[in-house]
């Protein structure tokens, strides 16, 4: 990706805002990017993405507690709809992915970012949103054919529950690729998703991009 | 715990701590209050009722049997110092005449709120993800169906330009030797394909519209000359019916800068709706006036006029009123919508008054850039009533 529009300083206050809560001069800040006409894939990188990641850390230290954690992803998914009417204008590829947080799994941001990274290289990304029973899951592969599914996992305890999903998706769609990422995937359980059939694990969002530029996105 | 350790737990708790202590008398006032009382009731509590710091009291109730009748633990609302109410729990003790109530906030329920809001919030974002998702195909669709409608309107416009034109050649040509019925089916065969004709290019003006590829080539136009010619043109078909056109214009030579060929659609357009819905021996007067760097034209009629209900969509794409044309002139619904558009890319409104039986006055205003000094004209008529806008 070319040279980011978002530099330290920048980021540092956008930083300095979330932790504070503040959502009205976050989606100040997010609205003068998208005004200065800043690409979509450095806005979800490089701001989005990033500062999610940089407050987990801060929660896995005990410098951020649950509920601040839990108002800044609130304010990253309200500030992530600004972006909507430039993601969804964009011409598409005619391929489509269903992305999904997996049942008991109420994380969703980044389950929705995948899917909006989805959108982004042409692709129709269906976003199934948290705690997505598997029956309803079924349901949408049926009614939906897609080319490939997408797993977000943020938590560990929600590793075992997904296996059994995936194993039943390989049973049923053996020709179906399913995707894996998410903290708890890449941390917690590399070993288990690899040696899973049709399944491959991403490990980073850029990861999921390097997958998709293939595929003839834009 | 010693006497030393109580005090400074004691005088933290009053100070510092988010607890509200609030000591009242035998008779319910309240004589003493911890800081945080203080910030979250207001600072003038100290003397107040219980009554006046407690919601939803039982109202004969004195303090003494209300003390009595409450449980150890209990939610109470409070009125804060911004008049909300909040929830805390209260322990209730007794010492030495007086009565204390220890509130505390009760984080579940601020948990669960917060929670719940979160949730809300997450369901928000989906269906705002979900309702762009839907927009951008509407959108797509939108513009297929306008490709295709052009294409198709395309694709008709020239056979039925040959069917106009050579029926149009036979009824001068040979139409002299043939029966009159013979010539009054070449005639309806020339009207049809006039009429399909007007259709299908109004449908290409609108699917343009629609596309936002309305192009204006603006010029500077003596707009008196303009519509006074366009009138001229007009009294061909209004003569047929024995309705006159008259035209008024104050000044009566300006120039202004606009797209002389859309202004005339939307001349042709106005007018041929004031004849096609006025009755034979009536008049319809065309009023152009430039004042104060605004234009207006207004086209006022003397016919059937439309019923207030059906005001509302009558510049609306393929809407047709209930109203029906004097001589059953054929509609197509597309006229006054590309009219309006017309009038709209020239930075002005088109709007409408009318009155059922007295007829309908359209109303033309845009900007004008007037070059030129202009000479003054007659006074113009008042309009009906009932007005209603673009």
């Amino acid at each position: 990706m070319s040279s980011s529009l978002i530099d330290e300083r920048q980021f540092s206050e956008y930083m300095d805002a979330l932790m504070q809560g503040d959502i009205e001069r976050c989606r100040g800040f997010v609205q003068r990017l998208l005004d200065a006409n800043i690409s979509l894939e450095d806005l979800y990188f490089n701001l989005f993405h990033r500062s999610q990641y940089a407050v987990g850390d801060l929660w896995e230290i005990n410098k951020c507690s649950v509920a601040m954690e839990h108002l800044v992803t609130s304010i990253t998914e309200t500030l992530m709809t600004l972006a909507y009417p430039r993601l969804f204008n964009r011409p598409h590829i005619g391929k489509t992915a269903i992305i999904s947080c997996g049942c008991n799994q109420y994380h969703q941001i980044g389950g929705k970012m995948v899917a909006d990274i989805f959108e982004l290289h042409g692709w129709h990304g269906h976003f199934l949103g948290a705690n997505t029973p598997e029956r309803q899951l079924f349901e949408e592969i049926r009614d939906k054919s897609p080319d490939v599914l997408a797993f977000s996992v943020a938590v560990p305890f929600a590793i075992p529950g997904l296996v059994e999903t995936l194993r039943k998706i390989s049973n049923f769609y053996p020709g179906l690729t399913s995707l894996v990422g998410g903290r708890a995937a890449a941390i917690d359980g590399p070993e288990t998703f690899r040696n899973l059939p049709n399944v491959r694990l991403m490990t980073s969002l850029r990861e999921l991009e390097e997958f998709l530029a293939p595929q003839g996105g834009l | 715990m010693s006497t030393d350790r109580e005090k400074i737990v004691a005088d933290y708790v009053i100070n510092h701590a988010q607890v509200l202590v609030l000591e009242f008398d035998e008779a319910g006032i309240l004589k003493d209050a911890s800081h945080c009382a203080v910030d979250l009731l207001g600072s003038v509590i100290i003397g107040k009722s219980f009554r006046d710091i407690f919601r939803d009291l039982p109202s004969a109730t004195d303090f003494a049997t209300w003390i009595s009748a409450l449980k150890k633990e209990a939610s109470l609302d409070v009125v804060t110092a911004d008049r909300t109410p909040q929830t805390w729990r209260f322990l209730t003790a007794r010492t030495a005449g007086r009565t204390l109530l220890l509130g505390h906030r009760d984080v579940t329920e601020i948990e669960f709120l917060q929670h719940r809001l979160i949730k809300l919030n997450a369901g928000l974002t989906n269906m705002t993800r979900e309702l762009q998702m839907t927009n951008a195909k509407l959108s797509e669709v939108n513009n297929l169906k306008n490709q295709f409608l052009g294409a198709a309107a395309h694709d008709l416009r020239n056979p039925l330009g040959v069917i106009l034109n050579y029926g149009e050649f036979l009824l001068d040509e040979v139409g002299p030797s043939l029966t009159e019925e013979h010539r009054g089916f070449i005639s309806s065969i020339c009207k049809s394909s006039s009429f399909m004709l007007g259709l299908v290019n109004n449908l290409l003006d609108a699917v343009q519209i629609d596309a936002g590829q309305l192009a204006l080539n603006r010029e500077p136009v003596d707009l008196p000359k303009l519509v006074g010619q366009n009138i001229a043109l007009n009294r061909v078909l209004s003569s047929k019916k024995r309705i006159s056109l008259e035209f008024v214009s104050d000044p009566e030579s300006f120039e202004v800068d606009v797209d002389p060929g859309k202004i005339e659609q939307v001349l042709n357009n106005l007018i041929t709706n004031a004849v096609k819905f006025s009755l034979p021996g009536t008049t319809v007067r065309i009023h152009l006036a430039e004042q104060s760097g605004i234009v207006e034209i207004r086209v006022i009629d003397q016919g059937v006029g439309i019923p207030k209900s059906e005001l509302g969509k009558l510049f609306k794409p393929f809407s047709k009123t209930s109203v029906r044309a004097t001589a059953n002139e054929p509609c197509t619904g597309l006229g006054l919508a590309i009219a309006h558009r017309i009038v709209e890319g020239h930075g002005g409104k088109l709007t409408v008054e009318s009155r059922p039986g007295k007829g309908s006055t359209f109303t033309v205003r845009f900007p004008a850039l007037q070059k030129g000094e202009g000479k003054p004209g007659t006074t113009r008529q008042e309009p009906a009533s009932h007005s209603t806008s673009a």
